[in-house]
């Protein structure tokens, strides 16, 4: 007994032996286990986003359309903590080296704002955390190994506790517009949310416009890049889920039940709308509510009350008559006039309207309008 | 037995005045902290828009400050205290022992500096210490692997070592290990899934290797100590640590259960957590029968009674641990504030209230007292510092349950928040109750050092 209690015993043994033992078993083995997954570099990532045309690369093309300052100030942009370098005028367009520095200076900054500390970023196969967290209609998939096993996962950021929701699969949940404002001031697009708003990750551009500067750029950038690895490329899911959803009215209760459930939160009274209305619409003309309600319109605008943006009854007055104008306005060819202080908000959407055929267009002013 | 003069001679007075004192700074910074980011739950946050006090960083400092502002510094102080009376042998080097000092405050507040204003973290729970200040720390710990395995390493060449030295000594090797492990692996040589299973160790390891054998190492010298008798059982003393040495370094996986870490490493992180509960207990019973027939010590023995408050909470926390960390509760408990009450209760609870205990007791002696300045002072620091500890523990308990059972729920994810208000409100409430009490502690602290007449110690010894 005596030999047990010296220091070179407890030493050897409880200080080296047993350590060795415990992490062969908690995390040697466990690695060992896992060994044929390869680990991929940020540029790896990027590579594989591009050649499958995922929907990191186009929220990423997007963010460097609507703010091309910020792109430019993002490839003057140094940080030796990261290793990131200037990136010369002339390669300064969205490509492999823009993007990879976006991902690496917005992990960062995920990172350095500990927005790891209430978003975990892990789906467990338990506690209905796949229909959550999941995207309906197209992964149900819980966390698996390999979607971690990369440079921006070293540290893991499964973290450890959720104040706000799970951000594994956020390329599905919400878009570039809408991460911009709530990114900004959580309120905007979540009334009741305390979460803290961020506005050293914005600057005002030559316009007055509040946009993000070139570390929001990247922050949103590495935000769209969660779970895009998820969306089935090439077409957006956000926009397609949603057509799926209003083409099949035969659903039973129970589907359209369970799709309720998936829903994000703020989504889920106009899915319940959505299901009543579907019958009554006419085939072969456009249906304005249709395009409004597929389009994502609904995440920032509601009939009766302002969230996001303003409300349709608040468009309707300050538009009534003027038709032609709102229709202006959606091809991107008119004045903000109804809240121009949000119109920052407004503007990257823009783009999702002016793809719309004319038809559609007026169909979708009509609809607006019709809120009076 | 050596005489008092003695005594004097084998502790430096000044490292363990400076350490400890630096411990109770940086545990006030980091409560108020703590309460300041509270008040971004409640929504009424007071320095919104601000960069540098965005409340994420501030978190950090919380869980960072706690870590190596507040535990490193109090235990290295009564380490300072106890190791060279327990082993009769002084420290390898004061000059050592104060360069230690200097570096150690640097290390903190270059952390602060980093996370607040650099916006330089890392994402490893309880490493949030950007990583080129980690070497530092590993430096520093094999320093203090040198500064108190000399007085261990000569006292074992005499005889077996006191309890207390073997929890020392195996937690001096094994913390740098654990550092190193944790803060590099992750980020230099693996990613994902093995990440995860080293963070996770390391989180568990941080708490089981550092800061509980430290912990216990102490409550084994100051508890016979102070009771003026013997440990009840030196075979449970030796289960208990043996037991402790062999399960605590498996429990980390325990974190991150059902996460895509392989199963056979869960189920043996949940094997190893419940088997190390019936070592905990036995070192329980142990101090449980030491105390039988001079409880009646705890009612004029403040440093007493915060010992065995600890102990007590201690083995709550581990008991409840046994439970939580099975697959079943975890669908529910885990991402909730479940865990936050649980980490509260072990971190203020068992080893705030330890070493405040500790602190108590020794701080007088280092100034030639023989007691506190004031009785009342004390005893009100106790009562706010245990309720409010209590209170915050079953608030977020009882909170952790609503969050788990509304997210299974699937309700829309502000419900969540929204039903959490009330108990986030009522743990600032408690937030401010540890405060008060922490304030009462350090005046008393201050007046004590500060008093000129030697403080009688009529009133207090029985």
């Amino acid at each position: 007994m005596g030999k047990m209690e010296r220091f070179s015993f407890v030493a050897l043994v409880a200080g080296i032996l047993f350590f060795l033992f415990a992490d062969f078993i908690s995390w040697a083995l466990p690695m060992f286990v896992l060994k044929d997954i390869p680990k991929k570099s940020v540029e790896d990532l990027v590579a594989e986003a591009i050649a499958k045309n995922t929907t990191a690369w186009s929220d990423f093309k997007k963010l460097a359309r609507y703010y091309p300052d910020s792109l430019k100030a993002l490839c003057a942009y140094e940080d030796s903590f990261t290793g990131v370098t200037k990136i010369s005028d002339s390669e300064c367009k969205p490509n492999e080296k823009t993007f990879a520095k976006a991902l690496k200076v917005g992990h960062r900054w995920y990172v350095a704002e500990g927005c790891w500390n209430c978003h975990s970023q892990m789906i467990r196969p338990v506690s209905n955390e796949t229909l959550r967290f999941g995207i309906p209609g197209v992964s149900n998939h819980v966390s698996y190994p390999s979607e971690y096993n990369n440079e921006l996962q070293a540290p893991v950021l499964w973290g450890t506790k959720r104040i706000g929701p799970d951000l594994i699969r956020e390329a599905a949940v919400h878009n570039v517009g809408w991460q911009v404002a709530h990114l900004y001031n959580p309120q905007y697009t979540s009334p009741g949310s305390n979460m803290p708003g961020y506005p050293w990750y914005y600057t005002k551009d030559k316009n007055g416009n509040i946009v993000p500067n070139e570390r929001g750029l990247s922050l949103l950038a590495y935000v769209m890049w969660l779970g895009s690895w998820e969306v089935k490329p090439p077409k957006d899911f956000r926009i397609e889920a949603k057509a799926v959803e209003t083409a099949t009215p035969g659903a039973t209760e129970a589907e359209s039940a369970q799709k309720e459930a998936k829903a994000p939160a703020k989504e889920e009274k106009v899915a319940a709308a959505t299901q009543e209305e579907k019958a009554a619409a006419p085939a072969g003309k456009p249906n304005g509510q249709q395009i409004f309600q597929s389009k994502g319109c609904t995440a920032c605008h509601q009939a009766e009350v302002d969230t996001v943006g303003p409300a349709l009854k608040k468009i309707a007055e300050a538009y009534a008559g003027k038709k032609d104008e709102l229709i202006a306005f959606l091809k991107g060819e008119h004045d903000a006039i109804v809240d121009p202080a949000k119109f920052a908000v407004m503007q990257p959407q823009l783009s999702t309207t002016k793809a719309l055929s004319d038809e559609e267009r007026a169909a979708l002013a009509e609809f607006i309008l019709s809120h009076k | 037995m050596a005489t008092n003069t003695e005594l004097k001679n084998l502790v430096n007075y000044g490292l363990v005045k400076a350490h400890v004192a630096m411990g109770l700074i940086f545990f006030i910074i980091v409560g108020l902290v703590g309460f300041l980011y509270s008040l971004q739950l409640d929504g009424i946050y007071p320095f919104p828009g601000i960069e540098f006090l965005s409340p994420g960083r501030v978190r950090m400092i919380h869980t960072a400050g706690a870590a190596y502002g507040f535990l490193v510094n109090m235990f290295t102080g009564l380490l300072y205290w106890a190791v060279p009376r327990f082993t009769g042998y002084r420290v390898l080097s004061d000059a050592l022992g104060w360069l230690m000092w200097i570096g150690l405050q640097a290390a903190v507040l270059i952390t602060v500096v980093a996370i607040l204003f650099l916006g330089m973290a890392d994402n490893v729970e309880w490493g949030e210490t950007p990583w080129w200040i980690d070497p530092i720390i590993v430096a520093w710990l094999l320093l203090c692997l040198m500064q108190f395995g000399a007085p261990l390493i000569k006292a074992s060449q005499r005889g077996p070592l006191y309890v207390s030295g073997w929890y020392i000594s195996a937690m001096l090797v094994w913390t740098p290990l654990v550092v190193f492990m944790g803060n590099f692996i992750p980020r230099f040589w693996s990613a994902g899934s093995g990440a995860g299973a080293v963070q996770s160790t390391f989180i568990h390891d941080l708490v089981g290797l550092y800061v509980t054998p430290v912990a216990w190492g102490l409550m084994y010298y100051f508890v016979p100590v102070i009771m003026k008798k013997p440990m009840w059982s030196h075979g449970l003393s030796l289960l208990g640590f043996w037991g402790l040495a062999f399960f605590y370094p498996m429990n980390g996986v325990h974190h991150f259960m059902w996460s895509p870490i392989p199963m056979f490493a869960q189920y043996s992180a949940v094997f190893a957590t419940v088997a190390i509960e019936f070592a905990v207990t036995s070192v329980l019973i142990n101090f449980m029968m030491t105390l039988r027939g001079s409880a009646e010590q705890l009612k004029y023995n403040v440093p007493l009674r915060y010992m065995y408050t600890g102990a007590i909470f201690y083995w709550i926390t581990c008991f409840q641990c046994a439970f939580h960390v099975t697959l079943t509760f975890q669908k529910v408990i885990h991402f909730t504030d479940w865990v936050t009450g649980h980490a509260h209760l072990i971190m203020f609870g068992t080893f705030g209230l330890w070493v405040l205990g500790m602190a108590e007791y020794v701080w007088p002696r280092l100034f030639g007292k023989e007691t506190m300045y004031s009785k009342g002072l004390s005893e009100g620091a106790y009562w706010l510092l245990m309720i409010g500890v209590l209170a915050m523990f079953f608030d977020l308990t009882a909170g952790g349950l609503v969050q788990g059972f509304d997210w299974i729920g699937l309700n829309p994810w502000i419900d969540s928040v929204n039903f959490s208000k009330p108990f986030w409100y009522f743990r600032s409430i408690a937030g401010l109750m540890m405060l008060t009490g922490l304030f009462m502690y350090a005046l008393n602290f201050f007046k004590t050092a500060t008093a000129k007449a030697g403080l009688s110690a009529e009133l207090r010894e029985v």
